[in-house]
């Protein structure tokens, strides 16, 4: 019977040692799962910044094209001139 | 003794071994259950990696969605640069034609229609039209001239391409600016200042009122003082004739279309305020360009102006 105490004892002290590890393993992944959290609401965060910022942009670029409209087209036609006069000149 | 002390332990020994199998027992169940939970945690973790990968991705979609935005704003804040640099390249083309054509390297010839004296309330606005029309771009050497009509056609002429060039403020000839080099002079830079007002850009083109030899034994100091100026000048060897006589619109086309002489380059004289010559202009574009010349405007590179 005292034998057999012992080596309950022995496989009880063993038992609590891989209990104790498990926790550490637990707490850890615990650890990780709130770490990848707070990463993925900081990512939210982050694209809801960056959408908004987009929707902006493209309201200002819209503006743009419309304030510069006429400075647009006459760009395009000043390049198809020059593309003209190009031609001219291969021939 | 022995047999009796056996005796008494035995019940204490079978309590503890309860007591160490019931622990036990809890251990495995405890042990169990962490690895239940550390399963359930790895597939969170999992499943908030892959969330996380997408997210960022996504993020990465988007910041490069917001800088390519961002970069097509600033481009167009340069829009004005962007299109003057289009402009110069344009001239400098225009230059590399002249200089093919000049030099025999190109079958072209160059035909720079200018106008001069305008801009004309009845006419020149006409004469425009006619120019974009034809898809063709020519040189207004104007003077200065003040009211609400003239300074929209000033503005039009600039921004439809043509060459808007110096042509004296007051162009008056008799008794005015060739009485003294600082009176032609002053009238010259009095007409840059107007159209540096009117349209916001410095003119480096100037032709003289009657040409330069109008200017007689004042044309030299003139000239060296219109290049102090950052002036090149410019007359010319083909006109309707309309500022000496008036003619037809058949004999003022004539008098371009039949005396080109196949010249390579070919600068035409015309005012912006002749009827005739607004009713010739068509004729005079078409029958130019059926003798294969290419229509251009002036440009100060251009080896037709004199520095």
């Amino acid at each position: 019977m005292k034998k057999l105490s012992i080596g309950l004892l022995i496989t009880l002290i063993i038992s609590c040692g891989l209990i104790h590890s498990e926790v550490c393993e637990t707490n850890a992944l615990r650890e990780t799962e709130q770490d990848l959290l707070l990463r993925s609401e900081e990512l939210q965060e982050q694209i809801r910044t960056v959408s908004q910022n987009i929707s902006e942009s493209r309201v200002e670029l819209d503006q743009k094209k419309d304030e510069k409209k006429q400075v647009l087209e006459a760009h395009e036609i000043w390049q198809k001139r020059t593309e003209e006069i190009r031609s001219l000149l291969s021939d | 003794m022995a047999e009796k002390n056996r005796r008494n332990t035995q019940p204490a020994f079978r309590l503890i071994v309860t007591a160490l199998c019931v622990m036990l027992i809890g251990a495995g169940s405890f042990y169990l259950d962490q690895n239940k939970k550390q399963e359930t945690l790895r597939a969170h973790i999992a499943q908030l990696q892959s969330e996380n990968a997408s997210l960022s991705d996504s993020l990465d979609q988007d910041s490069e969605t917001l800088a390519s935005l961002k970069a097509e704003i600033e481009e167009l804040d340069h829009a004005e640069e962007k299109l003057e640099r289009a402009k110069a390249e344009y001239y400098e083309t225009c230059a590399q034609l002249e200089e093919a054509v000049v030099s025999g390297n190109s079958p072209h010839k160059i035909a720079y229609l200018t106008f001069d004296d305008g801009p004309y309330e009845k006419t020149t606005g006409k004469y425009l039209d006619v120019l974009k029309e034809y898809d063709v771009l020519a040189t207004f050497f104007q003077l200065g001239k003040t009211s609400d009509s003239l300074d929209a056609l000033y503005h039009r002429a600039y921004d439809e391409g043509h060459t808007i060039a110096n042509h004296t403020y007051s162009h008056r000839i008799r008794n005015g600016i060739y009485t003294s080099v600082d009176a032609f002079i002053n009238d010259v830079k009095k007409n840059r200042e107007f159209i540096e007002d009117k349209l916001g850009f410095t003119t480096d083109i100037l032709r003289f009122p009657g040409g330069s030899s109008t200017a007689r034994s004042l044309k030299d100091p003139i000239v060296r003082q219109l290049r102090e100026l950052g002036y090149g000048y410019v007359d010319w060897n083909s006109a309707t004739g309309d500022g000496l006589e008036l003619l037809s619109p058949q004999e003022y086309r004539d008098n371009v279309l039949r005396k080109t002489g196949n010249r390579k380059l070919l600068v035409v004289l015309m005012h912006d305020y002749s009827q005739n010559t607004l009713i010739a202009l068509p004729e005079i574009i078409e029958g130019l360009r059926a003798q294969g010349y290419t229509l251009l405007p002036l440009f100060y590179e251009s080896s037709v102006i004199q520095k």
